[in-house]
């Protein structure tokens, strides 16, 4: 394999595979890219076996062929090159030479051979989605997605496309069993290529993946979902993850009906309010002690080590006065994710679920549980 | 105003109480480790056993194998404390804010203090002369304007002396110095260090010489700390010692007891006394710490870390369990053991969706169940004591 290739341009490749390599080394294959040198580009793939994202890149190939070696020495050496182009060289028993203007690094490779595949991916049954929508989704309900948790299907984003009053409709659930975040928008277009409702569990891993990707532009990425694996397709990469299996549990019974009073309040005067008041709470509860009256809500914090905070916040509500205990970062987790300047909380009694929601959209919606103090 | 701190440090500091009180160790090779079994540690070493090549962590058999002559001296907890109160009673005269990161370690921040006593090293060298001569304690000092800089001047020189590192002179006086005299968290200690080994980083001059942008991609959010220690920088303000709330209990084994369990089931006692204070007090725990005093006065100490705050005895009696059996090391009998519950704060209960939707349960759901009748027990307990007085209840054993 020989082949000359815009710095740049490979760096950029790198630093999007930097997330999907495995870090535990639990095989040290997976901690290494594989290079594939074609007539139309390098093809750069990783994957840690549940993840596997492939991107293909302009080069001036001159003798096609593949190896793989580590990803993170590669960036290493990148990151300090300064030449705009290089030249790499796989040799006998897969050494690899990176020569950059007069520096020449001889790396270690891997035969190929040894790299896991990923699937073959069909361009058919993708359906295009707006990326910046997608985004909007991914960022309003990735916070809540547990990390680590004993219930396994929580550990991962619900992506659910159902019909609705004849409209297709995209919605992402995310929660931790403490707080669940729900947002959902309209898929445009009349041929999209699904008869029926579809229902599936993105490993958070990947979800975060795919959020990376859309940040870096606005083109519209297509997204698709077979029987085990979901495939996100944008401008020349091809993320492909496989689905968690599990049941997801009914997240429609832990939110709140509109019954109870609202609670309004401007969220910037809320939000600064909760974040001056919980630099006094515990360290790993992050208590916050909300009062609700009529025209308030006084927050509260106290912590045995440092002292204690207060503040008033304008607030309209019409029910009975109560007091309640909410985790602060878990609001403020909400809170960062809602644009309007007002919302509402709805609570029926202080230990029950605070379903938070935005004004004018009924296509957001926040569940925090209480803290019982 | 640059900042004035100094760093007194005894080196091996119990080896030296040891030699205080049996004059007879004096220019003998001296190991402070916790047990005589050839697997114990080695917790420090005088410089005499040093010169043989011995080291701390090194075993005890190791140890013993270099030099055959080696003496060892097992902890003593109690002289210790005694000890590091002298020292911060001759530095609280001069100091108006000191904190001990280990015994024998005091930092001392003079910062303002010039015209009551003089400049930092002078006001230094008259604490160290002062210990010395009335307490026959020799400790070195270090001068600096941070806590770190001062730690590690500390570090590099011998008994007697007093190093003084001028302003602006910090980073030219950390260059030759070794990447290992950072305070990294031991947490992250070994692999820092080991990344600095693949980048062929050795000394802090090397490191202080990189960019952040270069090294936050490797290292990760400790980059910006390294980076400012390797380059002398530390604006970690000196804490004074902070009383931590705490609630204990003693109690006396009249017939000293040498059978463990035993003293467990007095310990449980002692610990369901303790938790319902906690609740009527609606606190809960983070530290659970049992100090057991022995016939022959020496005493052994150990603390364990219970993650998230408790104040349920049903819960807290295996941590406290597994904590009597590290502690009870040694074949003799036990006068008198004293459980303190550390780390107080107001107990909160994070409620989950799984408390009104079943289908968030946990897989350990069954020991959820377990738990919440264990915890009904106790406040029906509290309850029926609260009305009936403490005895009104007493634990039996089932017989059969």
């Amino acid at each position: 394999m020989k082949l000359r290739i815009n710095r740049d341009d490979l760096l950029t490749a790198l630093q999007r595979v930097q997330g999907v390599v495995e870090k535990r080394n639990t095989m040290p294959i997976l901690a290494n890219i594989l290079l594939e040198a074609k007539p139309e580009g390098l093809d750069v793939l990783a994957t840690d076996l549940e993840i596997g994202m492939r991107g293909l890149y302009k080069a001036d190939v001159q003798e096609p062929g593949s190896v793989t070696f580590s990803a993170r020495k590669l960036f290493e050496i990148l990151r300090e090159i300064r030449e705009p182009q290089i030249q790499l060289t796989v040799t006998e028993n897969s050494w690899v030479t990176i020569q950059a203007g007069r520096s020449q690094f001889r790396v270690v490779g891997l035969p190929s051979q040894d790299f896991p595949s990923l699937p073959a991916i069909d361009r058919e049954g993708l359906m295009p989605l707006p990326g910046s929508g997608l985004l909007e989704l991914l960022r309003r309900t990735i916070f809540a997605v547990g990390d680590h948790d004993t219930r396994y299907v929580l550990n991962g984003l619900l992506v659910t496309v159902f019909q609705q009053d004849g409209r297709w409709m995209i919605r992402l659930v995310g929660t931790d069993g403490h707080r669940l975040a729900l947002a959902e928008q309209e898929l445009d277009g009349k041929d999209l290529p699904i008869s029926e409702e579809t229902k599936v569990i993105v490993p958070k891993k990947a979800a975060i993946e795919i959020r990376r990707l859309l940040e870096e532009d606005e083109s519209e990425p297509l997204i698709g979902f077979t029987r085990n694996m979901v495939i996100f397709r944008k401008s020349g990469l091809v993320l492909t993850s496989r689905v968690m299996e599990g049941t997801y549990p009914n997240y429609h019974q832990v939110i709140p009906k509109n019954g109870a009073h609202p609670i309004t309040v401007e969220r910037a005067d809320f939000e600064g309010a909760l974040r001056r008041v919980s630099l006094l709470s515990t360290d790993r509860s992050h208590a916050v002690k909300l009062s609700i009256t009529t025209d308030r809500i006084i927050l509260h914090s106290s912590s045995p080590d440092f002292g204690e905070a207060q503040e008033d916040c304008p607030a309209t509500f019409k029910g009975k006065e109560f007091s309640t205990g909410f985790n602060a970062r878990y609001l403020l987790d909400v809170l960062a994710v809602i644009p309007t300047e007002r919302l509402s909380l709805h609570m029926e009694s202080p230990l029950s679920p605070c379903l938070i929601s935005e004004e004018g959209n009924p296509h957001f919606k926040a569940v925090v549980m209480p803290i019982k103090i | 105003m640059p900042r004035q701190i100094v760093c007194y440090r005894i080196p091996a500091f119990q080896v030296a109480l040891a030699r205080l009180e049996q004059p007879s160790l004096r220019g003998r090779p001296l190991a402070l480790a916790p047990s005589t079994n050839s697997h114990a540690p080695v917790l420090e070493v005088s410089r005499e056993a040093e010169h043989e090549g011995i080291h701390v962590g090194m075993s005890v058999g190791q140890a013993r194998r270099l030099c055959p002559a080696l003496t060892l001296v097992p902890p003593d907890p109690p002289t210790v404390r005694e000890a590091v109160r002298t020292i911060e009673s001759v530095i609280a005269r001069v100091a108006p804010a000191w904190e001990s990161p280990d015994p024998g370690c005091v930092v001392f921040d003079l910062t303002g203090t010039t015209r009551l006593f003089g400049r930092a090293c002078d006001t230094a060298a008259a604490v160290e002369r002062e210990l010395a001569e009335r307490f026959r304690l020799v400790g070195v000092a270090g001068v600096a304007t941070n806590k770190l800089v001062a730690e590690v001047a500390s570090t590099v020189i011998e008994p007697w002396h007093v190093y003084d590192v001028r302003p602006g002179a910090e980073s030219a006086f950390l260059s030759p110095l070794p990447v290992h005299v950072l305070p990294v968290p031991a947490r992250e200690r070994r692999w820092i260090l080991s990344l600095f080994d693949d980048l062929h980083i050795a000394t802090l001059g090397q490191l202080a010489a990189y960019e952040l942008a270069d090294l936050e991609p490797i290292v990760g959010s400790f980059a910006a700390h390294v980076l400012a220690w390797a380059r002398g920088v530390d604006e970690t303000p000196v804490q004074p010692p902070a009383r931590q709330p705490s609630l204990e209990a003693t109690v006396v084994l009249e017939d000293d007891v040498i059978d463990v369990e035993d003293v467990r089931r007095r310990l449980d006692g002692v610990l369901e006394t303790l938790c319902s204070t906690l609740r009527r007090r609606r606190q809960a725990c983070r530290l659970l710490t049992l100090r057991l005093r022995y016939r022959d006065h020496r005493e052994s100490c150990r603390s364990y870390c219970i993650g998230a705050g408790c104040c349920w005895e049903g819960e807290l009696a295996h941590p406290l369990h597994q904590l009597l059996y590290r502690t009870f090391q040694r074949r003799v009998r036990v006068r008198s053991a004293t459980l303190a519950l550390g780390a107080l704060h107001p107990a909160t209960h994070q409620l989950t969706f799984a408390e009104i939707c079943p289908a968030f349960a946990s897989p350990t759901a069954g020991s959820d169940d377990r738990r919440i009748r264990s915890r009904r027990l106790s406040l029906a307990l509290d309850t029926i004591r609260a009305k009936f007085g403490q005895g009104a209840i007493v634990w039996g054993r089932a017989i059969g």
